[in-house]
């Protein structure tokens, strides 16, 4: 059973889950609504050939942070599941694309490979151990497993220990043209990857997995109870974002040319539920937005200030608090 | 690797003796601080993640005490009082209008909770690590039976078992204690008969964030302070009400204590492995059993 | 300024050998075209630009290491500069977060255009900053002391680094302990790669300098409950005990020793005065503290008593070991700048890793096979302390030729080695 207060108040308003029925697409006119993602993508790619160096560096942090929140929106906004402990996805990833770059200097796509495979491994583990608990002790138990992670690789030598994996060259491509050591050319692939990841999940919520999703969110006694092996599905879905975020760190390690064990910690799984939170959880696009009013608060708070933490704090308590759908889901709320 | 260890305390009485006593006075300090969280989730169906800051709140509310008056009881009465007062702003501010929402929400913004509170406490007292001395009274050390104790360790397991007992009788058996379970439980009941629910949540939080901040204070002189020092904790104070079962005080002290004599025993006997020990006992202990070893999920049991 | 740093990253973009340049480890010939043009030529302002923690758990080192930077800076501006260049100098908070030091520092290279960098950051931060330094062809100048991975297999072409904390701290003060106590010696580190590079290196030279290990405990990074190793350490009753701690884990471990009465000499492998000052000023009454350290005010040369009069009068407080680490080693950089002829990166790499002379603490030799710095080495003792400052008492002095590995003993796994 999901319910964990056993209080009546609690219980009789389970169902009031904050759930934005309401998604971007309802507003928009279906012909527009299909070519929407590509045409986002295009204008997203484009700003790649108009923006210096800087403001460049910092649209590839926000569009990968955004792979990393649309693949945590699945499991969260949409399956109903708080995981703390998704920095172990992304950490993980991160590792995969260093060490295959430097110790094995194989091509992207042998990586990205490696990165779905080391996702699928590591989402199976995971989710065998902490999906048979469910809520609050979902999330306790998925961030004492990405701990455990962060504590070993902090001690093991192959990772580098504390000081981290470095690479010097980000890998080869199997097309001439695409050089990834051109920033430009790395943000595109970034960009890509994005319009891929949001493609994949619109995709499956549409899906009849997506309604049975949907409907362990809103109530998973009631789906057990129409047939489904719910667990299956919860599986499922932990392993769909479990990829997705390892994808995202492979960008991440591979963006920043290096891999840390505080791409393990949980302030990395903390930063990306604040960011879908911010966005808007079941959203699929809240997270694109989460991602970009964290970072450019970062870029223009910490200049100014050694605690824009505090204001992220207050921001986020806000938001929570008062606009529980976050920035998307306000906007698009239809009363 | 190599793997190192302690020659001289290897299987030996002496290893015994010194792995219960640091075990028990460390795993003092989980059972208290996991007692509060236990409490506000037994009873509100609320966890905390901001715990461990009402725990480093009590530390520095005790720090500054005691910088002004220099007597340690006072400054236990602080992080009392400040740990009851900051829990119950939190519960009437942030968790209150979230009552009605998915619990995941609560959780969710007592992590937004818990960065502010850090920044603050770097923002009014500082960054840096700051000393607080032991009492007088309390420092020192104790011969038994040939083995030293430090004072104050002893001084840390015996007030955490009168504190803990005392929580346990104040809900289980005070006429209050029972009101506020009572209440919780069917809440229409009790405002029939007059007693107002929304104060008896702001209690409860308030109590389980005393709670914490007391193990704060009382671990100060040893640990010194810092703003992480709850961040520190939270996590092994998760791990302690996941294998305890959440929302079980019974739970609570047998985790606490287990996975603190579990660490110590792990830093003699086998040290590379000594910080996976408490992660390993809670896959260990959910694969055997979800709810924890003494959990009904969901509710508050003795 | 900005098209400047634009043109540069470009140049090695578009070419893609920037990366290879580094690599092969021959920047300073390799003169692919940013080699003359780079740099600050043209605005006559030199740029130096500065990564360090300033915020999350090290912050209080801060303050020491921003006061450095700042009056190195006006310190060079008195003088007339950099080859006659104004000097200017850039901050940034690296947040204690490997993701931001590096982004961080490659805004510096893109927007500001910075010349040289030089980084002041926890070893999880350090390798990738300076991996930024060297694929953008920067000169990158490490001012604190780090793991011995980061010169070995982590280090470029562009990175200079004071020397590998764990071998020099342990060779000074493995001959000073067994010197100063006696040949007993009780280890305890933090189990981690740091910690077991310094349980290694300080064990080799014990038994180097003809002491033994009598026991040795480990415990994890946060540590805050040491009383299993308070006990192991009164059971084996060492002339001295080596201690790998920095941080909470260090004040936690102090107090239980004083706690439990134990008066054995502690010698801390890294003693920033922000953070032992957290066990309280009391704790240094009993507590015999010693350290291997690199730099203490208590150091008798003119230059540093003059800096020390300074830094005193400005700040109201002595500088730490974090302000002088910071001021030798960027004033090292920016004197080999000011002997170079031009400020392009080559030109400044090659004047860097040839360079010794006198900074603050004296003598002070770049070696060019592997871009470590070497300094003589000293012993200090806790003498007494207040609520804000520590009081050192220089014990010994260690000759720089016996506290580093020498250059034939390493080179062989040296990456940075231009050779």
């Amino acid at each position: 059973m999901t319910s964990i207060g056993l209080k009546p108040r609690l219980k009789a308003t389970q169902s009031r889950f904050v759930t934005v029925k309401t998604d971007i697409e309802e507003t928009l006119p279906p012909q527009v609504l299909q070519f929407l993602p590509v045409i986002a993508g295009v204008a997203l790619a484009a700003l790649g050939f108009v923006l210096p160096a800087h403001p460049l560096q910092v649209m590839t942090h926000i569009v990968i942070l955004a792979i990393f929140g649309v693949a945590y929106d699945l499991l969260f906004g949409y399956t109903g599941l708080l995981s703390f402990g998704h920095a172990a996805f992304f950490g993980t990833g991160a590792y995969v694309s260093i060490y295959l770059t430097t110790a094995m200097e194989w091509p992207l796509l042998a990586i990205l490979v490696v990165a779905i495979l080391a996702g699928v491994v590591l989402s199976l583990v995971i989710g065998i151990i902490s999906l048979r608990t469910h809520g609050v002790y979902f999330a306790m138990l998925t961030l004492a497993l990405a701990q455990l992670l962060y504590i070993i690789a902090y001690r093991l030598d192959v990772t580098g220990g504390a000081s981290g994996l470095p690479t010097f060259m980000r890998p080869e491509t199997i097309l001439p043209v695409v050089d990834l050591g051109n920033n430009v050319h790395f943000y595109l692939l970034c960009v890509a990857i994005l319009v891929i990841t949001y493609l994949v999940m619109k995709r499956i919520l549409s899906s009849p997995m997506g309604d049975v999703f949907r409907a362990i969110r809103e109530n998973e006694e009631r789906a057990q109870m129409i047939g489904y092996h719910t667990f299956r599905y919860k599986l499922a879905s932990l392993t769909i974002s479990g990829v997705f975020s390892v994808l995202a760190g492979s960008l991440f390690g591979l963006f920043l040319y290096f891999a840390s064990p505080r791409f393990l910690y949980w302030q990395m799984s903390g930063e990306v539920l604040l960011i879908t939170l911010f966005g808007g959880a079941g959203t699929l696009i809240g997270p694109f937005f989460g991602a970009t009013f964290i970072v450019l608060l970062e870029e223009f708070l910490s200049p100014v200030t050694d605690h824009w933490l505090l204001f992220v704090g207050i921001a986020f308590v806000f938001v929570v608090i008062l606009f529980p759908k976050g920035i998307v889901g306000t906007l698009t709320q239809e009363d | 690797m190599v793997l190192p260890h302690n020659t001289l305390l290897q299987i030996s009485v002496d290893g015994i003796v010194q792995g219960l006593y640091s075990g028990i006075s460390f795993g003092m300090i989980l059972v208290l601080t996991a007692a509060g969280l236990t409490l506000i989730f037994g009873l509100m169906g609320v966890v905390n993640f901001a715990h461990g800051e009402l725990y480093a709140a009590g530390a520095y509310a005790g720090f500054v005490l005691f910088g002004v008056t220099g007597n340690f009881a006072v400054a236990v009465v602080a992080a009392v009082i400040a740990g009851f007062a900051i829990g119950a702003i939190m519960e009437v501010s942030i968790i209150r209008p979230l009552y009605d929402r998915e619990p995941l929400y609560q959780l969710a913004v007592t992590f937004g909770a818990a960065i502010i509170l850090i920044e603050l406490i770097e923002v009014i007292i500082g960054p840096q690590s700051q000393p607080f001395p032991i009492p007088d009274l309390l420092s020192g050390s104790i011969a038994v039976a040939g083995y030293t104790f430090g004072t104050y360790r002893i001084f840390l397991i015996v007030a955490g078992g009168i504190l803990v007992t005392a929580l346990w009788l104040f809900l289980t058996k005070s006429k209050y204690g029972l009101i506020i379970r009572a209440a919780i439980f069917d809440t229409e009941m009790v405002e029939s008969m007059g007693y107002d629910v929304n104060r008896a949540y702001t209690f409860i939080f308030g109590l389980g964030a005393a709670y914490a901040a007391i193990a704060g204070v009382l671990v100060a002189p040893l640990f010194g302070l810092f703003p992480e020092m709850g961040a520190e904790i939270i996590i092994l104070i998760f791990v302690v009400v996941v294998v305890g079962g959440l929302g079980s005080f019974k739970g609570v002290i047998v985790a606490g204590l287990l996975i603190g004599i579990a660490q110590s025993f792990g830093q003699i006997y086998v040290p590379w492995a000594a910080e996976a020990i408490p992660f390993v006992l809670m896959v260990a202990v959910i694969l055997y059993r979800p709810q924890g070893l003494f959990g009904v999920e969901g509710v508050f049991t003795e | 300024m900005v098209r400047e740093g634009l043109s540069r990253r470009d140049v090695l973009a578009a070419t893609g050998t920037g990366a290879v340049v580094g690599l092969a480890g021959c920047s300073s010939d390799s003169g692919n075209g940013n080699g003359n043009g780079g740099g600050g030529g043209g605005d006559d302002v030199f740029r130096v630009g500065l990564v360090a923690f300033q915020s999350g758990p090290y912050s209080a080192f801060a303050p020491d290491i921003q006061d450095a930077f700042e009056m190195l800076i006006d310190d060079w501006n008195d003088m007339g500069g950099v080859q006659g260049m104004e000097v200017e100098g850039f901050n940034r908070d690296s947040e204690a977060a490997p993701e931001t030091a590096i982004q961080r520092a490659q805004e510096l290279i893109d927007s500001e255009g910075v010349d040289m960098l030089a980084t002041f950051l926890s070893t999880d931060e350090d390798g990738g900053v300076m991996n930024v330094g060297g694929r953008n062809g920067v000169p990158t100048v490490t001012c604190a002391t780090g793991a011995r991975l980061l010169v070995d297999e982590q280090c470029n072409p562009y990175s200079f680094r004071a020397p590998t904390s764990t071998l020099t701290k342990a060779k000074a003060g493995a001959a000073g302990g067994v010197d100063l106590f006696g040949e007993e010696v009780f280890q305890l580190n933090p189990d981690y790669s740091w910690g077991h590079e310094i349980q290694e290196d300080w064990e080799r030279t014990i038994e180097e300098a003809g002491g033994t290990v009598v026991d040795q405990g480990w415990a994890e990074l946060g540590a805050s409950d040491f009383s299993t190793h308070v006990g192991a350490i009164q059971d084996a009753d060492p002339d001295w005990i080596q201690f790998g701690f920095a941080g909470s884990g260090a004040v936690a471990f102090m107090t239980e020793a004083q706690q439990t009465g134990i008066d054995i000499p502690q010698f801390h492998h890294v003693a920033y005065e922000p953070t032992i000052l957290g066990a309280g000023s009391s704790v240094f009454d009993e507590t015999r503290v010693y350290t291997p350290t690199e730099y203490t005010y208590d150091i008798d040369t003119e230059a540093n008593q003059d800096f020390v009069d300074r830094f005193e009068s400005e700040t109201g407080r002595l500088p730490g070991l974090a302000a002088g680490q910071a001021y030798r080693h960027i004033e090292a950089a920016l004197r080999a700048a000011d002997g170079a002829d031009g400020t392009g990166p080559d030109t400044l790499v090659s004047a860097i890793r040839e360079w010794s002379g006198e900074v603050i603490s004296g003598e002070y030799n770049m070696r060019s096979c592997d871009h470590q710095a070497s300094y003589p080495m000293y012993i200090a003792e806790v003498d007494s302390a207040d609520d804000d400052q520590i009081y050192w008492s220089v014990e010994e002095t260690i000759p720089a030729d016996e506290v580093l590995a020498s250059c034939d003993e390493v080179t062989g796994r040296m990456e940075c080695s231009v050779e």
